[in-house]
């Protein structure tokens, strides 16, 4: 016989009230499991694709006036003034420092206006490997350009002028075939044509000229070659540029902070539940603790009696906790989160999900702990 | 010589209305290995004297001392390893805890204790056989009758060897042939040096002890020796 021996005969003997509690401890142990699980798994998969498609800078000449832009280079300002353009050295300059500064991939761009039917647009001249390269999230309805006169169009072009891959678009009075058009991307990529950069120079009639060249480098040096790009080409804006998954990031941000107020507000609630029951069950057991008083126990034995069952009973909600709140997030993580990558069981949320769990169950039964232990025993037993 | 030594204890309660004398000068002496019975009427202070000598209610004046510790200096803590070494209580209906077997019911002492299960298991067979349950170990209170609930209270007091057993109408709660048995129980532990201290209302219970305390309105009114025992001190 040991003191926990008592803590679990009680418990046996309260088998209803304490699986009601910990049902109840559960479903808020759950509730943090899922919040948790599912940020944990949206900021896993931001972080990856950053990880994975790395940092993108942009290189592009400093300009005046800024009024019709893609990724801040100016376009056009006014009605129609003619983009800067970068000096021919600046692409030779940032492929001799690519392997040094960790660049993946250089994607030049000449970026002009074009008449398309009675309408200027904006007309991107593009490495197309390089291109798909950076902008990984890129999904197209029929294929990339192969040919020097095919064109990918952003979304809100396509839908706008009522084409689709296969069609033909007469751009500068040129015939064009439609190879293929982008998936909605919510940025100004959507009102761009996309064509082989040589033959958007041509059209421009600017050969060799460009107006742009963004650069894909690793997140882990993306300062450094920042920093090494902006003093090697001093006349050259360098910047970073900011991806759709930018927003992702922020909702994942969002999302947590929003389950830390969640897991505050059940860590509070679970709280006074479990410490409501153990004040009921102590206050059930005044005699029985006058017993053990009486009999020799010191108050530090009580105590011991009374926290041992809190700890039983919460560490058991952890663990049913857990295990529910991963099934819920496994099973609605893809749906509610929209998470591609599934979210996975993590052990070390395991542990400190149960810790949680038994640290609030024993915080809130140290009172009604610390009355058991003071009752006196005469009181308690009340028979003499 | 004595195991306990009242002098000059009083008990005042605060009941709301006034204070109230429980017990009043009391001052008594109790052998090692005395079987003493405590009798009065309902509020004569037996109880409150019995709640004292265990250590549970700290006297408002007066020195309590058993084997020679003054038990009201001890801190709260220390009061309750007095207890767990010296007393053990008989409480009245018994008072087992529903959820643990007889035998687990006599471990309880123990389970402060640093005894190992398999020694705490065997003191608590032994004295279980002693007191005629040897048979009944793993039976639940409420699979027992009233007789053999008493039982397993006294082979509780008994277990963790105490000089002193003090014991609530032991037989309040029996029927006479019941009663008679524990007595018998009471009787054959005494004879084995046990001191025990038992208030009672149960006159049939006299036969059994060797002195008797008459109490009335919180002081003593007589002490008495039995007859064999008074005729071997003469």
């Amino acid at each position: 016989m040991r003191l926990w021996d008592i803590s679990i005969g009680n418990l046996k003997v309260r088998k209803t009230k304490m699986l009601l509690l910990v049902a109840g401890m559960a479903v808020g142990v759950a509730t943090i499991v899922t919040l948790t699980a599912i940020t944990s798994a949206m900021q896993a998969e931001v972080a990856r694709y950053f990880r994975d498609s790395g940092v993108r800078l942009v290189l592009a000449p400093y300009a005046e006036k800024l009024s019709l832009a893609y990724n801040g280079v100016t376009v056009a300002a006014g009605v129609t003034v003619e983009a800067d353009a970068l000096e021919p050295e600046v692409l030779d300059k940032t492929r001799e420092l690519a392997d040094s500064m960790g660049i993946r991939t250089i994607a030049p761009k000449f970026v002009t206006q074009a008449q398309v039917k009675d309408r200027t647009m904006l007309i991107a001249g593009v490495d197309f490997s390089a291109e798909v390269a950076i902008n990984r999230y890129w999904q197209v309805t029929g294929r990339y350009a192969e040919q020097p006169d095919e064109v990918v169009l952003g979304y809100l072009i396509a839908e706008r002028q009522g084409l689709s891959a296969g069609d033909t678009v007469t751009v500068e009075g040129q015939p064009f075939k439609v190879a293929g058009v982008l998936a909605e991307t919510g940025d100004k990529q959507d009102r761009l044509i996309f064509a082989p950069l040589a033959m958007v120079q041509r059209l421009a009639d600017k050969e060799g000229t460009l107006n742009m060249i963004e650069v894909v480098v690793d997140r882990d040096s993306s300062q450094q070659a920042l920093a090494v790009l902006q003093q090697a080409l001093p006349e050259v804006r360098t910047s970073e540029v900011k991806g759709p998954m930018e927003g992702r990031r922020e909702v994942a941000d969002r999302f947590q902070r929003f389950s830390w107020l969640v897991i505050l507000a059940v860590f509070g609630i679970g709280s006074l539940i479990v410490m409501t029951t153990m004040m009921a069950s102590v206050n059930e057991r005044t005699r029985e603790i006058g017993i053990f008083r009486a009999i020799g126990f010191r108050r530090t034995h009580i105590m011991r009696i009374i926290l041992t069952e809190a700890g039983l009973v919460s560490g058991a909600s952890g663990v049913v906790g857990y295990i529910t709140g991963m099934l819920v997030a496994v099973t609605a993580g893809a749906t509610v989160a929209d998470i591609s990558g599934g979210v996975p069981w993590d052990p070390l949320l395991a542990v400190g999900v149960i810790t949680l769990s038994v640290a609030a169950g024993l915080l809130a039964s140290l009172y009604p702990a610390v009355k058991a232990a003071n009752l006196e025993p005469m009181e308690a037993l009340r028979f003499f | 010589m004595s195991l306990i030594s009242l002098q000059g204890v009083s008990k005042i309660y605060d009941s709301g209305e006034g204070k109230v004398a429980a017990l009043q000068e009391i001052s008594l002496e109790i052998a090692t290995g005395e079987f003493v019975a405590v009798m009065g009427h309902s509020g004569s202070g037996k109880s409150t004297l019995l709640s004292i000598l265990g250590a549970l209610n700290p006297p408002t004046t007066g020195k309590v001392m058993v084997d020679g510790i003054p038990v009201y200096d001890l801190s709260i803590e220390r009061r309750a390893d007095f207890r767990s070494m010296y007393i053990g209580f008989v409480f009245q209906q018994f008072q087992l805890i529903p959820y643990l077997t007889a035998m687990e019911n006599v471990m309880l002492p123990l389970a402060i204790l640093k005894d190992s299960h398999a020694q705490q298991a065997a003191k608590a067979k032994e004295v279980l056989a002693k007191v005629g349950l040897g048979n009944k170990l793993h039976r639940l209170p409420n699979q027992l009758s009233g007789g053999e609930q008493e039982r397993v209270a006294i082979a509780r007091a008994i277990v963790n060897q105490p000089p002193l057993v003090l014991a609530d109408e032991p037989t309040g709660a029996l029927d006479t042939k019941t009663g008679q048995e524990i007595m018998e129980l009471f009787r054959s532990l005494h004879r084995e040096g046990l001191t025990i201290v038992m208030v009672t209302h149960n006159k049939d219970t006299l036969p059994y002890v060797e002195r008797t305390i008459y109490m009335r309105d919180g002081r003593l009114e007589a002490d008495t020796l039995s007859a064999k025992t008074a005729g071997a001190a003469h």
